[in-house]
């Protein structure tokens, strides 16, 4: 007889071999059953009838089972008494009874269901599996179902070393699952799998206990026997339990056994409570309760990664670059959550794959089609609705997957009696598509497309438009077990338009574009198990036109000015090696070398030597005609990390970053502003550089329920470019001549609590950090400030953020956040000066001052629809509060003239609790 | 362009006003604690054009934000020299303003300008030599009716706005600033009929007291200059808007409009000034900075000097507008009696000899009133009754 608990997951394992009877079990109880408890009741069925259950420990209620007869066969009376509780039973012919909650269970697998497990199969033997129940085998802490036999004997007669590839897969949706990992305790040893799943992982021969661990799954062992190189694929089980629920788990050794430091992978899932502005998801505005990620005020767009400005950042969703990441001047984000799976940010240990950026890369992927079958789902929240659909076009082989976003407030707006509002427009959009096609087990090719667009309008006054438009091609092809490739070719436009029309005579428009056009080789290959190598090469084309100003009606005398177009090419070719040197000690070692050549045709200044760059100092002008080499940039990048485990639950890491970055933000508004460009580095103006030093401490405990980090960093920025006070850059033909290039210098330490799992889950970070600029050329005696070093305008020393989530129910959940962080440097007018007998303000130094100290609670409150299995829409309702205590955080803070007296004013964007409610909606039950 | 950094000022306010259909956003007043070091910086103002002097300079220091006046600098020796080698000294007639002589220096069109500043403890102050340029003329100034949006109120409020137009005949770049000044009539809403004076008077000459002129500065200043334009003329450029919830078009109003040619450098210095004293808390204006003049310390260039001198060719036009007709209607508060009024009369005779004399008045059916003073003599309401030299009536 067997023990009666057992994981659930490793049934639906098995089920992929077995038919299942349906609703009875010809089973008959005796009225010895009658009224028993389920404890004594399944103590009784197992001796006497020859029966197992299977269920979760602590899923099925201890009430006491009743029938009556006849109708007294064992699961009809279990579903009678259970379907309370939403409980199914259901029995195979072996007299294994199975108990699930409802939304779970899958008592006839789809008719194609074993062929799908087939045809993902690369070898045949896993066909060949027959899971005998009896054969459930207990380890020290799980059970493990029946050995998976890899390779055969013959193949493996003359080797001591095997490689077992294969995909993670989800049992759910067989979809693969990026970043899972598989471990084997026996050997200390283990793999991750790539962005499509794959893993390849070398073993001597032997049997093991493989572990596959991957966020929001069960942790699930396979027993595998490793005979020769040969492929198996391994199906995982989401978590029922934590459905939706808050619970920010990397991969679960990540925290402490990886050699990156300074990533943060969230899913979707994670944040879905998280309580935002009118009730909004946006994950820019959770990875800003991060630690080390600030902005300068609520609605600002953009964000500042360990003291860096916005521009040292770049988006990229699906291999395509997002420049302008906000809606709404940044009061949201430009990317719809529901669209998204998961999003990584890289602080620091940026691999050598990606370059051009100093201070931090977003990688965004977009959610996958379900490869099996159709579904939908959408919401409406205050500002915008939402819908997305997928489903598969061929199969378990080509699936699609469609998102979109629009608000609806013009709407809202033509009921407001004030004609400047009734007038006014303001809207917003975004969509996501892509598809998935595996053509083979070796093959996978994704299309990609994002468009987003705002177009905000006062009447009669300044119209703003603006719109991302981005589409990319990737193929994976792994050409054996040890070698995989991925190409990307991906393109993206980011355009404005600005028409302004309140002076009639000087009426104008302006435009902007910027297209980025990339193209990735990366290899990945493991020439031997210890090591990890990835290499490649990755060009960008940047078409930039810096735009015109034209006349705007019939009446505007404006002269048409050109701005000029621009172009650059900038390439890297990089490699890195992960070499695991022993099982306690991890390095990672990377190089990048980029060459950047600012590119014809063009006109460009020389101006004298050690000058600053006026238009007194101009020597000549040169001529270069189309994709002649203007000017070129050459520059090595460094990679490097160290882990070392202390013990398997704790960690040592350090790091060593260099980059080089030659695009910026051509801005000097306290926080960014729609209508700044991006500009090249080019003949006059150098490439940034940046140096960042870490350092980390990483623990596990309570069974890596929690998970502890420290991390201090330093980072120094050369070439940073600043701007000449007062600056007109939005109509400027030659921006050198009023930029000035600085220093920044940053360091910080971040402590983050995470609790990963159970009821209770969620994090608390404290940030303490620093960020100066010194503009201060000692060559042309140019200077920012008088030459005195100030903070940057988002340096916020201290910082709290703490993220909770608690699951009630099942179907009622509870989330909160709290922020807390030292006001921004602000330059205050500190005293005044009288011109011609009006009073006029004399402002400090740079950033001399703070706006006073920023602290916000928000809450949200999730109800779940009802769990019914026959259902056709699910519906969930979210109902939050953002900035419960209503306290007035400082926006901005400012001084008017007011009948020849001066007052300080403080301004509060969100000064009231603000209460929202979001209503999402899906194809299907709960589980779904 | 000034249009560039004003455009803010307007988009920012439409996404808060988008987000309060479901929301507030709140202002309140906030008065942080600020180093004292940045008061007694010394500030000079004035100016040199080609119109005839004499000219005014006038120093002072700069001040906390409780201080409402301006702190005078006295004692300096102050001098305007040009690049022909000439100068005048200017003479300290009020604490802190100094002038040149009546018959003295005259600003001429093409020469350079600057000024020269010492303190009885040997600092020294400068400016570099200015071009006097040309001054463009005025070719007309007038008005519209406009209507501007007060979420506040249940209309559109009507008012006149004012728009400038000018020629300037050489074909190059100009950069012009306005400063306005204006007067208008307006009467007192009640005739007086008595006055006491400790004795009750009946009062006959009612209308001395009845129509009053205002003169106030128009606390705003304009700036366009034709950088980006195909002409160099402006052309209805807008100035400043004068509602019709205030007396000031109640009866005829006149606006003496100031044309400035500017350099380039102080050009940019007033539109930074304006820029920054106009921000209102959004966060898309440019990054605010130390606005110094263009005076420095000839042996100490870190030491802050606040003001600009300017060098500038300066015009003059005066218009006059009367009060709008229909359909505009205008809506200032108007006195009309009230029973209070009649039951004070008999305060009247109690009245305080220092406000003396006391005015009221009775009203049709023959019964006295005492309204406020306000209500019978205009001069309560900042004017004078003696009509301006330049006022010419309709």
């Amino acid at each position: 007889m067997k023990k009666s608990t057992l994981l659930l997951l490793l049934l639906l394992l098995s089920f992929l071999w077995i038919n299942l009877y349906a609703q009875t079990s010809g089973i008959k109880l005796s009225e010895s059953y009658n009224n028993l408890n389920w404890q004594q009741f399944a103590a009784k069925a197992e001796t006497e009838l020859n029966i197992s259950f299977f269920y979760y420990p602590d899923s099925i209620p201890d009430i006491a089972i009743t029938f009556s007869h006849p109708n007294n066969d064992l699961i009809f009376v279990l579903n009678e008494n259970f379907k309370q509780y939403h409980i199914k039973a259901s029995a195979d012919t072996k007299g294994n009874i199975f108990m699930n909650k409802e939304n779970v269970i899958k008592t006839k697998l789809p008719d194609d269901f074993f062929s799908l497990s087939m045809s993902n199969k690369l070898n045949e033997t896993s066909a060949k599996e027959i899971i005998d129940r009896d054969e459930f085998l207990k380890t020290n802490h799980e059970y493990i179902s029946k050995t998976f036999v890899v390779g055969n004997k013959k193949a493996g007669v003359y080797i001591s070393e095997a490689a077992v590839t294969g995909k993670i897969l989800s049992f759910n949706d067989s979809l693969p699952l990026p970043g899972a990992t598989i471990y084997i305790d026996q050997l200390e040893k283990g793999a991750v799998t790539d962005n499509n799943g794959f893993f390849t992982l070398a073993v001597p021969k032997g049997k093991y206990n493989l572990k596959v661990r991957n966020v929001g799954y069960e942790e699930t062992s396979f027993k595998v026997e490793v005979l020769s190189s040969g492929s198996q694929d391994f199906y995982i089980l989401k978590k029922v339990f934590l459905m939706e629920t808050v619970e920010i788990r990397s991969e679960a050794d990540h925290n402490v056994k990886s050699v990156q430091m300074g990533v943060e992978k969230i899913s979707i899932k994670d944040i879905k409570e998280i309580p935002t502005v009118l009730g909004e998801r946006d994950i820019i505005k959770v990875a800003l309760l991060l630690p080390g990620v600030q902005s300068i005020g609520e609605g600002s767009s953009g964000f500042n990664v360990r003291g860096s400005p916005a521009d040292q950042n770049i988006f990229y969703i699906s291999d395509v670059p997002v420049y302008n990441t906000s809606h709404l001047f940044g009061f949201f984000s430009a990317f719809n959550s529901d669209a998204i799976s998961e999003f990584k940010l890289y602080k620091s240990s940026i691999p050598a794959k990606y370059g051009g950026r100093l201070s931090s890369i977003f990688d965004i992927q977009p959610w996958q089609g379900n490869m099996e079958k159709f579904g939908a789902r959408g919401g409406i929240s205050p500002i915008t609705a939402r819908l997305l659909a997928e489903g598969p076009i061929i199969k378990n082989k080509l699936s699609y997957m469609a998102g979109f976003r629009a608000t609806y407030s013009d709407w809202v707006l033509n009921f407001v009696n004030v004609p400047e509002v009734k007038n006014s427009k303001g809207n917003f959009g975004d969509g996501i598509v892509n598809l998935t096609y595996d053509l083979n087990a070796r093959n996978r090719i994704k299309l990609f497309g994002y468009y987003s667009y705002d177009n905000i309008n006062l009447a009669s006054k300044v119209n703003n438009s603006y719109e991302n438009t981005g589409a990319s091609i990737n193929w994976y092809h792994s050409f054996n077990k040890n070698n995989g490739f991925d190409f990307s070719f991906a393109s993206s436009i980011y355009n404005f338009t600005e028409d302004n029309y309140e002076y009639s005579v000087s009426a104008y428009s302006l435009n902007y574009e910027l297209q980025h056009k990339q193209i990735n080789f990366d290899f990945t290959s493991k020439p031997s198990e210890n090591h990890t190598l990835n290499y490649g090469i990755s060009s960008i084309l940047y078409n930039l036109d810096n735009g015109r100003q034209i006349p705007y009606g019939e009446e505007s005398l404006i002269i048409p000015t050109v701005l000029g177009e621009e172009k650059g090419l900038e390439s890297g070719i990089f490699v890195s090696d992960q070499w695991t040197v022993n099982p306690l000690l991890t390095v990672y070692a990377g190089l990048r070398y980029n060459y950047f050549a600012y590119l014809g045709p063009n006109d460009v200044f020389k101006y004298r030597e050690n000058a600053s760059k006026i238009p007194e100092n101009i020597i000549d002008t040169l001529h270069f005609s189309d994709n002649q080499i203007i000017k070129d940039y050459k520059g090595l990048d460094y990679r490097f990390g160290i882990t070392y485990l202390i013990n398997q639950d704790v960690s040592v890491k350090a790091g060593y970053n260099r980059m080089h970055q030659y695009i910026f933000m051509l801005s000097n508004t306290i926080a960014v502003s729609p209508t700044d460009k991006w500009k090249l580095s080019n003949y006059n103006i150098e490439p940034m550089r940046g140096d960042q030093f870490s350092l980390g401490f990483y623990s596990n405990f309570e069974n890596q329920k929690y998970e502890l980090s420290i991390e201090g960093y330093y980072k120094k920025t050369e070439n940073l470019v600043e701007y000449k006070d007062g600056a007109e850059l939005i109509l400027n033909k030659y921006p050198e001549q009023d930029v000035l290039q600085g220093k920044l210098d940053a360091y910080g330490i971040e402590l983050m609590l995470r609790k990963t799992s159970g009821k209770l889950n969620g994090w608390v970070n404290y940030t303490w950090s620093k960020s100066t600029v010194l503009v201060d050329n000692k060559i042309t005696g140019e200077q920012n400030n008088f030459g005195i070093a100030y903070p940057a305008n988002y340096d916020k020393p201290h910082s709290i953020n703490v993220v909770a989530n608690y699951k009630i129910s099942k179907r009622v959940s509870f989330s909160g956040n709290v922020v807390y962080s030292t006001g921004r440097p602000i330059t205050y007018p500190t005293s005044i000066y009288y011109q011609d007998g009006q009073p006029l303000l004399n402002y400090s130094l740079r950033n001399e001052y703070r706006i006073p100290d920023y602290f916000r609670m928000d809450a949200s409150f999730k109800v779940e629809g009802n769990l019914r299995k026959r259902k056709w829409l699910h519906g969930s309702w979210i109902f939050s509060v953002y900035n419960i205590t209503g306290r007035n955080n400082a926006y901005s803070v400012y001084f008017k003239s007011e009948e020849g007296y001066i007052s300080g004013y403080k301004l509060s964007i969100f000064a009231v609790p603000i209460f929202s409610v979001t209503y999402d909606f899906k194809l299907g039950n709960y589980a779904d | 362009m000034l249009i560039n950094k004003l455009k803010y000022d307007i988009i920012f306010p439409l996404a808060l006003l988008l987000l309060n259909v479901v929301l507030t956003t709140c202002e309140e007043r906030f008065t942080p604690d600020l180093d004292p070091k940045y008061e007694n910086v010394m500030a000079v103002e004035g100016e040199i054009t080609n119109q005839p002097g004499p000219y005014i300079v006038k120093l002072s220091s700069s001040v906390s934000f409780d201080v409402r006046q301006a702190v005078p600098l006295t004692g300096y020796f102050v001098e305007i020299e040009d690049d022909m080698g000439n100068s005048e000294v200017l003479t300290e007639i009020e604490k802190g303003v100094y002038t040149t002589s009546l018959y003295g220096m005259q600003g001429v069109v093409g020469r350079q300008y600057k000024i020269n500043i010492s303190a009885t403890d040997g600092r020294t102050y400068t400016s570099d030599f200015e071009l006097l340029r040309p001054p463009p003329s005025i070719d007309s100034v007038y008005v519209k009716v406009d209507y501007i949006v007060d979420n506040s109120l249940p209309y559109d409020l009507a008012g006149y706005r004012f728009y400038v137009n000018t020629q300037t005949p050489e074909n190059e770049k100009s950069y012009y600033m306005w400063k306005l000044n204006a007067t208008y009539e307006y009467s007192s809403d009640l005739i007086i009929r008595w006055m006491f004076d400790g004795q009750l008077h009946q009062f006959t000459n009612s209308d001395s007291l009845r129509y009053c002129w205002l003169t106030k500065d128009i606390y705003e200043y304009f700036l366009f200059n034709n950088e980006n334009l195909l002409t160099t003329n402006v052309e209805g450029f807008p100035l400043h808007f004068v509602p019709v919830d205030v007396r000031d078009l109640s009866i005829r109003y006149s606006l003496l409009t100031t044309q400035y040619s500017l350099s380039k450098d102080a050009y940019i210095f007033w539109s930074n000034v304006k820029e920054q004293n106009e921000n209102l808390g959004n966060l898309y204006t440019k990054q605010p900075f130390q606005i110094r003049g263009n005076l420095y310390n000839v042996n100490n260039g870190s030491e802050p000097v606040l003001g600009y001198f300017m060098v500038a060719g300066k015009s003059e036009k005066r218009i006059f507008v009367n009060r709008p007709n229909d359909p505009v209607v205008m809506r200032y508060g108007e006195c009309k009696l009230v029973e209070q009024d009649y039951k004070n009369f008999g305060a009247l005779f109690i009245s305080s000899p220092a406000e003396w004399p006391e005015y009221a008045t009775f009203d049709n059916n023959g019964i006295s009133a005492y309204p406020p003073q306000e209500c019978l003599d205009c001069q309560e309401k900042g004017g004078t009754i003696v009509k301006p030299d330049f006022w010419i009536s309709d």
